[in-house]
């Protein structure tokens, strides 16, 4: 069965990304590939047991060129569990940050710390929808391996984040500062999300307590730099009580 | 939970003294009762004896048979046959004493009996009832004492003189008697019922821990030894179940996210395949909201398992409730799955920086639930409002709503006020009698020991059947942290729920 693509839209850079999923049900494994095809992602393989995966992976990283790039991993697995066997991935200095999700059918906060202690970079508890999973996917994926074409547009104006540049369709041309530039660059990673104000402070001033009058200041300025009427924001709007989000062209 | 109620305390620790009382009363009428039967008894077999013995065949009825038989004739005595007969049958004897105390007639008179008596000697017979060692019996006739001997041994004479204050005191000394028997009575009532209770209360603790599913190891000295292995054999086995059913439902919880991935995974690719007819992805669609709806069920499931068996102590930390809400509201509306529901979060000013301190998870949890809950009931839509606000510890803001509230609630309230969390949906509503059932049920859970097993049992109506474990589990989980829910709404008008939660 084809899987309807198009989740939120996954950036092109990402899609050939090359991802090595592990679980043992085969099913859920052609399952979750086949939900990955559909999204957009070229370069899935699928394996059902740890020992089997090793040996992939091993023979993967053997160049910098075919080397996994994200780990999807079920926790219950038989023989080596999926947090053994992401220490062994971890134990390989090609895998030493290679992001991996977990899979997990477990719903205890011990298995949650337990495995992002480990080194995962997030987990999906099961049962999840599609589109959850390809937006954790892509978002992990961002996060990690950063855009080559650093360009965001939007309604009024495109950012370039390599050089902190917005080119405003008035012709201006203004410069971000580095907390705006961090506040744009998380908003954008979850570009059409709503980012709550605490987990924006978070993400830029490592606390969300006491940050609040500081990002709404930030805010108000951003918007001065990248919307046409800053008073009517078409790009970084505000989603009342809860946070902001940004709108792509 | 340290929390739960002790409800079957103060029940338990009345009844069980009540019951041994009644049993020492008992046991002091049958005391009574004992004594009053001994009497009638004892009157009955005197009675008895009075008759067989007193009346024909006896001392009396011979004396009486010698002196009508016994005739002087001529300066001779002479004894009718009929009467000698009646002294033959006795193997008794008699003699006929003359007033200077010589024997002057005489039948069957052993050899060792004297014949002749000084004055002193009667006397002492007389007071003894006995002549030489036998049985004596006298008759004073016109001509002497009639004297009747029978052998050794066959009767008892007795004579007693009492002091006549002792007869006058005799009331008293009853009375005395009585008081004192009274007193030893109620001693031992009030010793039996102390040492009772005292055994009883280690017993009555333990059976308590075990009503409240709790462990309780019980290990009593003496008589009741084997009770107290009794009781922690019995928790032992409980605790056993517990664990099993725990592990049980863990088990099922874990192994069907798996399969349930799947129905919703392909639920979902049908939903959104554009080949597929209008109606089919409808279809596809329904699939994959019931399937998150199972998904829902099964972690309320686990949670209310985890909660009911301590499986795992709270995960308590501080918890800035705002953003708690805003992360909750905001994956909502992140989802995208529900346009029909929107919701909207408002935070007063004086909650902004409200602290409780809780287990995230489960207070997300239990936001989700009532979320979950508002579009459960309003499935063609209805926009929810979230409001979190404080309230500071007045009595009489909380009066009435938290009657059910744990003493660790009411604590908290006088030290820093609650925290609301405010969900009220503008849908359909309740009605009154949906409202009380739903009330009346969360009651019930609180009393059940678990609120799992609450969920399994038969709901007493639609409307609470319809709510199932979702509004338990908030009320549980509001209970854990020393809250309380109330919920509120009229036909028409909406539904609200109120979560409170003591603030930090």
């Amino acid at each position: 069965m084809a899987m309807a693509g198009g989740f939120g839209g996954v950036e092109r850079h990402l899609r050939d990304k090359r991802i090595l999923l592990v679980d043992d049900e085969a099913e859920l494994a052609d399952m979750v590939a086949t939900i990955l095809h559909g999204a957009g992602f070229s370069n899935v393989d699928v394996a059902h047991a740890s020992t089997e995966a090793l040996a992939c992976i091993d023979e993967r990283a053997a160049s910098p060129e075919s080397a996994y790039q994200l780990f999807v991993l079920d926790v219950m697995l038989p023989g080596m569990d999926g947090f053994e066997l992401l220490a062994r991935i971890r134990g390989r200095t090609a895998h030493a940050s290679t992001p991996v999700l977990f899979l997990t059918a477990k719903d205890e906060p011990f298995d949650r710390v337990s495995g992002l202690s480990l080194g995962a970079d997030d987990y999906l508890t099961k049962p999840f929808l599609p589109q959850e999973l390809v937006l954790r996917i892509a978002a992990v994926l961002r996060r990690c391996y950063a855009e080559e074409n650093p360009l965001l547009e939007l309604e009024a104006s495109r950012v370039n984040f390599a050089t902190a540049e917005v080119e405003r369709a008035d012709g201006d041309t203004v410069l971000l500062t580095a907390k705006e530039h961090e506040i744009l660059s998380v908003l954008a990673r979850n570009a059409g999300r709503i980012v709550t104000i605490d987990a924006l402070c978070e993400a830029c001033w490592g606390t969300s307590f006491g940050y609040e009058n500081s990002l709404m200041a930030h805010i108000r300025r951003l918007r001065e730099k990248i919307e046409a009427n800053p008073s009517r924001p078409a790009s970084l709007v505000t989603v009342k009580g809860l946070g902001y989000k940004l709108v792509k062209r | 939970m340290s929390r739960r109620s002790d409800k079957a305390n103060r029940g338990a620790q009345t009844s069980f003294p009540r019951f041994f009382t009644k049993q020492l009363l008992a046991f002091l009428l049958l005391a009574f009762l004992v004594v009053v039967v001994d009497f009638f008894l004892y009157a009955a077999i005197a009675y008895s004896e009075s008759e067989n013995n007193f009346n024909d065949g006896t001392p009396i009825t011979t004396v009486r048979a010698v002196d009508a038989g016994l005739a002087q004739e001529d300066g001779t005595y002479a004894l009718s046959p009929e009467a000698g007969d009646v002294l033959a049958e006795q193997g008794a004897w008699a003699l006929l004493m003359d007033d200077a105390g010589a024997a002057v007639w005489e039948k069957d008179v052993p050899a060792d009996v004297p014949r002749s008596f000084t004055p002193a000697d009667t006397a002492m017979a007389a007071h003894y009832g006995t002549l030489a060692d036998h049985p004596a019996f006298f008759w004073s006739r016109d001509d002497g004492l009639l004297v009747v001997g029978f052998p050794k041994d066959t009767y008892w004479h007795m004579t007693m003189a009492l002091p006549a204050s002792t007869i006058r005191n005799l009331p008293l000394y009853l009375l005395l008697l009585f008081a004192v028997d009274l007193a030893i009575f109620f001693a031992t009532y009030f010793v039996s019922r102390r040492r009772t209770q005292r055994a009883v209360a280690p017993i009555l603790g333990a059976l308590d821990n075990l009503s409240e599913g709790r462990p309780s190891t019980l290990r009593l000295k003496g008589d009741l030894a084997d009770v107290g292995e009794r009781i922690t054999e019995a928790s032992a086995l409980l605790e056993q179940k517990d664990a099993a059913r725990a592990n049980w439902i863990r088990g099922v919880s874990h192994d069907i996210r798996t399969p349930l991935s799947m129905i919703m995974g392909y639920a979902d690719a049908v939903a959104h395949d554009e080949r597929a007819s209008e109606d089919v992805r409808a279809q596809a669609a329904v699939i994959r909201a019931q399937g998150l709806r199972i998904a829902d069920l099964v972690t309320d499931l686990n949670t209310a398992s985890r909660l009911d068996y301590d499986m795992q102590p709270l995960d308590l930390e501080r918890i800035h409730l705002a953003r708690t809400l805003r992360s909750v509201v905001a994956a909502h509306a992140n989802d995208g799955l529900d346009e029909a529901h929107p919701i909207e979060l408002e935070v007063d000013d004086d909650a902004a920086d409200a602290v409780v301190l809780g287990d995230e998870r489960l207070i997300a949890r239990a936001v989700e639930n009532v979320l979950a809950n508002a579009r459960l009931h309003n499935e063609r839509g209805c926009s929810v409002s979230v409001r979190l606000s404080a309230r500071p510890s007045e009595k009489a803001s909380c009066g009435g709503r938290d009657a059910d509230a744990s003493p660790a609630a009411a604590a908290a309230a006088e030290s820093a006020g609650f925290a609301v969390i405010r969900v009220a949906d503008d849908g359909g509503g309740i009605s009154r009698e949906d409202l009380a059932a739903l009330e009346a049920r969360l009651a019930r859970s609180r009393t059940a020991a678990s609120a799992s097993g609450c969920a399994v049992g038969s709901p007493s109506s639609t409307a609470t059947a319809e709510h199932g474990l979702g509004l338990v589990l908030v009320d549980r989980i509001a209970r854990a942290h020393g809250g309380f829910i109330a919920l509120g709404g009229t036909p028409g008008e909406g539904f609200t729920v109120e979560i409170s939660l003591p603030l930090a």
